[in-house]
C-alpha cells in the first residue's frame, strides 16, 4: 500500500511540475507584461525605459530561463507580491481557501445527504415512477448552467423577494445566521450543480451491488427488503461513491470558479479568475499551481480510497 | 443498412425511447430555426442587429415577442443566432475531440506496451487538471505572442475558432478511455488476427477493422460530450472570454443581464434557458442511444 | 486418398520450432509473470497435397503451432521455411508477400468474421490488400469464391450475423481461398458447428483440395473427423510431437503409450491389433510447469527413470519408416 502511494505522489508531483512550467509559459502569453502595465500607469517612460527594466526584470531571457529562476526563488519560499492585494501571495491566498472551504464543505454536505438517499431509493425500485423522477432531476442536475441557475436563484431571492442578499460575504463579526444567510444561494448552486451526477453514481453503485449474489442469498433467508438495502447494500456501495466524492472535492475547488465570481464570494476560484483578468501574475500562477495540486490529490484520494476499501485491486502493481 | 442489420435493431430499441425521441425531435427542430434564422427575422420583421436606443430592455410584445435588450435588439433574433453558434462550437468542438480520442484509444489499446502507458499518463495527468482555471487561461492568452499573424489574431471569428480549439484541446480524454478499452478486447478477436493473415497493415486494422466496432459507443459519448462543451463555451462566454461581442451567443447574452439583473430581470431568463433545454436534450438524446446500442448497461 | 498427388516437397517445414508466452498468474495476493510452453521443439515437414491431420487433447498447443505456420506469431525459437524461404526475423511487412501462399481458417468462425462487414468487403479486402486485379474482376473473382464454398451473389451485401455458422465457416473458407494460397491450416473449423452441417462442411475441404490442389494441415481433436479426411496424422501433447505416421498405420499400429491411450478413448475405431492403453485419467500436466523429461511420463505405465530425466526425440519406428514416435520404450512395444 504505502509502495503505492509513494508511487503515485511521485506522479502526481511529477504532473504538478510539467503543470507548472506549462502554466508559467501560459501566463507569460496573456496580454500584457509587468512592465506593458508599468508604461501604461506611467506616461513619462521612454522605450529605452522599457527596455532597460525587462532586461532588469529577467523578461527579456528566453522562457525556460525565466522559470528556472521563478521556480528556484519559488522553491526557496519567496512566491512573489500579489499586485491586487498589494500582499504578499500567500497572505492573500490563504483567506481565499478559507472561504472556499466553508462555501464548499456545504455545498458538499447538502449534495452527499441529498444524493445518496435519493440514489438509494431509486435504485432500491428500477424502473419505478420513483426512479424515472429521481433520474429525470439528475439530468436537471446535470445539464442546468451554474450561472444561469445563480441568476436564476438571485432574481428570485434577491431581486423579487429580497430575502437574501445577491452577494457577497458576512463581515467577520457576524453572527452565524447572517453569516449563511450570504451561503445559503452560493451553495445551493453549487449542490444542484453537483447532486446530478452523484445521485446517478449513488444509483449506478447500488444497482450493482444489488445485482450481486450475497444481497440474493439474504433476501432469500428472508432477511427485510429495506433491511439488506440500507446495511448490507449500501456500504459496499459506498466503495465507488467515496471515489467519486474525493474526486469531485478536488474539481469544486476550481469548478466553483463561476459560482463564487457571480455570488463575489471571495473563494479561491474568484481569486483565480480575479488575478488571471487582473494581470496579477505572481497570484495567478501560485493560485493556479495550488488549483492543480489540490485536483491531484483528490485524484490521489480517490485512488487510494478505491483501493483501500476495494480488496479486489491488487495494490502495488502500477509501476510494471 | 439492410433490414435486420445491427443499427436497425439499435434503433428499435432507441424508438421505445420516449424522452430521447422527443429530444431528437427538438434539437432536429432548433437546428433548423437556427440554420433558417435569417427567414426568420425577415418573418417576424425584426433585426437582430438593429441598435433601438429608444427601447431598451423592452417588456416582450407583438413585435418583439421576447423583448429587446439593453440595445434595444430583438432578443429572439438574437436568440436565433446566439444558437448558431452556440450549437455549432458544442458539435464541431465535441467532434473534434472525439477524432482526438479516437486516435489516441486506437494506438494506446492496438500497440499496448510502452505507447500505451505513456499515452494512458498523459491522459490521466490531463484528466487531473483543473478545467476551468485552465480554459481560462487559454482563453485570455495573447494570440499575437503566440505568433499568430495579427490580422487573424484580431479578425472577427477568432474568438469561435479559438473556444472550439480550446474545448477539443481538454475534452477529448473520455473518448481516448473508452476507445483505447474497447480496442484492448477487440485487437484479440479473430477476425483481427483474419485481416492480418490477409496482409493489412496495422492502420487499416485499426481504422477499417476495428474502429467501425467502436462507432456506437463513441456517438454516445460524443452526444453527451455535446451538452457539457455547450456549458463550457457558455461560461467562458459569459466570463466574457469565449464568444466575443457583437457576435451572439447564449453565454455571452447573459454577460450583460447580470449587470441589468435590478433593472430588466427577464433579460436572464431567455438565453440560460435556451443552454438548458439544450443541454438536457443532448443529455437524453445520449441516454437513448446508450440504451438502444448497449441495452445491458444501466444507465 | 490420392497418394501420387502428393510431392516429396516440403511446402512448409518447421525446425525446433517452439512458442512461449508470458502470462499473469494471481495466486491470491499478488500476481506473476509465468512462463506457457505452448509448443516445444517441433519439427515437422508438410509436403504439397497432402492432408496432414494434427490431434491432441485440448491445450496442448495445437492452435499455437497452427497460428505459428500461418505466421500469426513469430517463433520463439526454430526456424519455419514456407517452400524452402526461411521466415526468420521477418517484419510485420515483410512477411506479407508470404500470407499469399499460407491461409487459416478459424475455429469459430463468429468471432473471425468482423460483424461490422458485408460478405463483400470481407472477400474483397484480401484482394484489394494485394491489389489483385480491377474492381470489375475482383468483383467476379470474389462471386467464383462464393459459388465453390456453396453460397450465392445473392449473400454479398449481407451481414454475418444473418448467416448460420456453417454458412460462416463457408464465407471465412471464401476467404481463405481469394488469395489462391497453396497451403491452408484448418483449427478445429468444425468443432463450433452443429453436428449435422458438420460433415458437409468437411466434404467441403474435400472437394476445394480436389478442385484447388491444396495441402492442409487440419487440425481437431476429433479423432474420426482425422480419420476421415488426413493423409498422415501427428500426434501432440504438450507441445510436443509424440507420433507421426500415415493415416493408416497410425489407426492400426498406434505405438506411442500417448497414441494408444487416445485412440481407447474412442471405441468406434476399433485399430487392427489389440493394442490399445488404458484410457486416460486426470488432466493433462500444464504447460506452464511442464515435467522433467517426457511430458507424458507422470501418466505414463511404462514410465522409467530415463523418462523422467530426458525428453524423447522422434525416431523412426524401423529405419527408413516414415512413422516415427518420441518414445524411450519404443522397441519394448513392437
Ligand atoms: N496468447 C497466449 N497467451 C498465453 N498463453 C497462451 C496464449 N495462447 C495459448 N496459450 C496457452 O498455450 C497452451 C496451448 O494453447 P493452444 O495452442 O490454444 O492449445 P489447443 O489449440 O491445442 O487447445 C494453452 O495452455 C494456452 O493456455
Ligand atoms: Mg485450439
Amino acid at each position: 500500500m504505502s509502495r503505492f502511494i509513494a508511487w503515485r505522489l511521485l506522479q502526481g508531483l511529477l504532473v504538478l511540475f510539467i503543470m507548472s512550467f506549462v502554466i508559467y509559459a501560459l501566463i507569460g502569453l496573456m496580454p500584457g507584461d509587468p512592465i506593458d502595465l508599468m508604461i501604461s500607469s506611467d506616461p513619462n517612460m521612454t522605450a529605452a525605459d522599457a527596455a532597460r527594466l525587462r532586461s532588469l526584470y529577467g523578461l527579456d531571457l528566453p522562457i525556460y530561463e525565466r522559470y528556472l529562476n521563478w521556480i528556484s526563488t519559488a522553491l526557496s519560499g519567496d512566491l512573489g507580491y500579489s499586485r491586487l492585494f498589494g500582499q504578499p501571495v500567500l497572505q492573500a491566498l490563504f483567506p481565499a481557501l478559507i472561504n472556499s472551504v466553508m462555501l464548499l464543505g456545504l455545498a458538499f454536505t447538502i449534495s452527499v445527504c441529498v444524493a445518496i438517499p435519493l440514489g438509494t431509493l431509486a435504485a432500491s425500485r428500477p424502473r419505478s415512477f420513483l426512479d424515472y423522477s429521481v433520474n429525470l432531476a439528475a439530468f436537471a442536475g446535470i445539464s442546468i448552467p451554474s450561472f444561469w441557475l445563480a441568476l436564476m436563484l438571485i432574481i428570485i431571492f434577491a431581486v423579487f423577494l429580497g430575502w437574501l442578499p445577491a452577494g457577497g460575504i458576512a463581515p467577520q463579526n457576524a453572527n452565524i445566521i447572517e453569516t449563511l444567510k450570504y451561503m445559503i444561494l452560493p451553495a445551493t448552486t453549487l449542490s444542484v450543480v453537483s447532486i446530478g451526477s452523484h445521485i446517478r453514481y449513488v444509483r449506478a453503485a447500488m444497482i450493482e451491488v444489488l445485482r450481486q449474489d450475497y444481497i440474493r442469498t439474504a433476501k432469500a433467508k428472508g432477511a427485510k427488503n429495506t433491511r439488506i438495502i440500507w446495511k448490507h447494500a449500501l456500504r459496499n456501495a459506498m466503495i465507488p461513491v467515496v471515489t467519486i466524492l474525493a474526486l469531485d472535492f478536488g474539481y469544486l475547488f476550481s469548478g466553483a470558479l463561476v459560482t463564487e465570481t457571480i455570488y463575489s464570494w471571495p473563494g479561491m476560484g474568484k481569486l483565480i479568475f480575479d488575478s488571471v483578468m487582473g494581470n496579477d501574475f505572481n497570484l495567478a500562477l501560485v493560485a493556479l499551481l495550488f488549483a492543480t495540486a489540490l485536483t491531484l490529490t483528490g485524484n490521489l484520494l480517490a485512488d487510494i480510497c478505491y483501493a483501500w476499501l476495494d480488496p479486489r485491486i491488487v495494490i502495488g502493481q502500477e509501476p510494471s | 443498412m439492410t433490414h435486420n442489420s445491427p443499427l436497425s435493431l439499435a434503433i428499435c430499441r432507441f424508438r421505445k425511447h420516449q424522452l430521447a425521441i422527443a429530444s431528437l425531435f427538438l434539437l432536429l427542430t432548433m437546428i433548423l430555426m437556427v440554420l433558417f434564422a435569417p427567414l426568420f427575422e425577415r418573418f417576424l420583421g425584426v433585426d437582430a442587429n438593429a441598435i433601438d436606443l429608444f427601447n431598451r430592455m423592452g417588456q416582450p410584445s407583438a413585435a418583439h415577442l421576447l423583448g429587446t435588450d439593453e440595445l434595444g435588439r430583438d432578443v429572439l433574433a438574437r436568440l436565433l443566432y446566439g444558437g448558431r453558434i452556440s450549437l455549432a462550437t458544442g458539435l464541431i468542438a465535441a467532434c473534434i475531440a472525439a477524432s482526438i480520442g479516437t486516435v489516441v484509444g486506437l494506438f494506446a489499446g492496438y500497440f499496448g506496451g510502452k505507447l500505451d502507458a505513456l499515452l494512458m499518463r498523459f491522459t490521466d495527468g490531463v484528466i487531473a487538471l483543473p478545467l476551468l482555471p485552465l480554459l481560462i487561461v487559454l482563453a485570455a492568452i495573447d494570440l499575437v505572442k503566440l505568433g499568430v499573424p495579427e490580422t487573424i489574431a484580431q479578425s472577427e471569428n477568432i474568438s469561435f475558432y479559438r473556444i472550439i480549439l480550446i474545448v477539443a484541446l481538454v475534452g477529448w480524454t473520455t473518448v481516448a478511455r473508452l476507445v483505447r478499452g474497447a480496442t484492448l478486447s477487440f485487437k484479440e478477436r479473430e477476425f483481427v488476427m483474419a485481416a492480418i493473415g490477409v496482409g493489412a497493415t496495422h492502420l487499416h486494422i485499426m481504422f477499417r477493422h476495428i474502429l467501425p466496432n467502436l462507432i456506437s459507443p463513441v456517438i454516445v459519448a460524443v452526444t453527451l460530450s455535446v451538452g457539457n462543451v455547450i456549458l463550457l463555451e457558455s461560461v467562458l462566454s459569459f466570463l466574457g472570454l469565449g464568444i466575443q461581442p457583437p457576435m451572439p451567443s447564449w453565454g455571452n447574452m447573459l454577460t450583460n443581464a447580470q449587470e441589468l439583473i435590478w433593472q430588466a430581470p427577464l433579460l436572464a431568463v431567455f438565453p440560460g434557458l435556451m443552454i438548458f433545454i439544450t443541454v438536457i436534450c443532448f443529455n437524453f438524446l445520449g441516454d437513448g442511444l446508450q440504451d438502444a446500442f448497449d441495452p445491458k448497461a444501466e444507465f | 486418398m490420392n497418394k501420387s498427388a502428393i510431392s516429396s516437397s516440403p511446402i512448409m517445414s518447421t525446425w525446433g520450432l517452439s512458442k512461449t508466452f508470458t502470462t499473469k498468474i494471481s495466486d491470491g495476493h499478488r500476481t506473476l509473470n509465468k512462463t506457457v510452453y505452448a509448443v516445444s521443439d517441433v519439427s515437422l515437414d508438410v509436403y504439397k497435397g497432402e492432408t496432414l491431420g494434427l490431434v491432441g487433447e485440448s491445450g496442448c498447443g495445437k492452435t499455437t503451432l497452427g497460428r505459428l505456420m500461418a505466421l500469426f506469431y513469430h517463433p520463439s525459437q526454430g526456424t519455419l521455411r514456407i517452400n524452402g524461404q526461411n521466415m526468420k526475423g521477418l517484419s510485420h511487412k515483410h512477411l506479407k508477400p508470404y500470407r499469399k501462399n499460407v491461409q487459416m481458417v478459424f475455429q469459430d468462425p463468429v468471432a473471425a468474421l468482423n460483424p461490422r462487414h458485408t460478405v463483400a468487403t470481407i472477400l474483397t479486402e484480401p484482394l484489394n490488400i494485394f491489389s489483385v486485379g480491377k474492381p470489375v474482376q475482383r468483383r467476379k473473382r470474389v462471386v467464383e469464391l462464393l459459388d465453390a464454398v456453396g453460397l450465392s451473389a445473392k449473400d454479398l451485401n449481407r451481414y454475418p450475423h444473418e448467416f448460420s455458422g456453417g454458412q460462416r465457416q463457408r464465407i471465412t473458407i471464401a476467404r481463405a481461398l481469394t488469395l489462391q494460397p497453396d497451403f491452408i491450416v484448418a483449427d478445429e473449423p468444425v468443432s463450433a458447428l452443429d453436428v449435422s452441417v458438420q460433415s458437409q462442411i468437411l466434404n467441403l475441404f474435400k472437394d476445394l483440395k480436389q478442385q484447388f490442389g491444396l495441402t492442409y494441415l487440419f487440425i481437431s481433436h476429433d479423432l474420426a473427423v482425422v480419420h476421415h479426411l488426413a493423409d498422415r496424422v501427428a500426434v501432440m501433447y504438450l507441445g510436443r510431437i509424440m507420433e507421426i505416421a500415415d493415416c493408416d498405420t497410425l489407426f492400426r499400429e498406434p505405438t506411442h503409450p500417448y497414441t494408444r491411450a487416445l485412440l481407447a478413448s474412442v471405441p468406434a475405431l476399433k485399430p487392427g491389433k489389440a493394442r490399445l492403453g488404458k484410457i486416460l485419467k486426470g488432466d493433462p500436466p500444464s504447460p506452464i510447469n511442464p515435467p522433467r523429461g517426457c511430458p507424458f511420463n507422470p501418466r505414463c505405465e511404462f514410465a522409467s527413470d530415463l523418462c523422467r530425466t530426458e525428453v524423447a526425440m522422434l525416431r523412426p519406428v524401423q529405419t527408413d519408416s516414415q512413422h516415427q514416435v518420441a518414445c524411450h520404450h519404443l522397441e519394448s512395444f513392437q
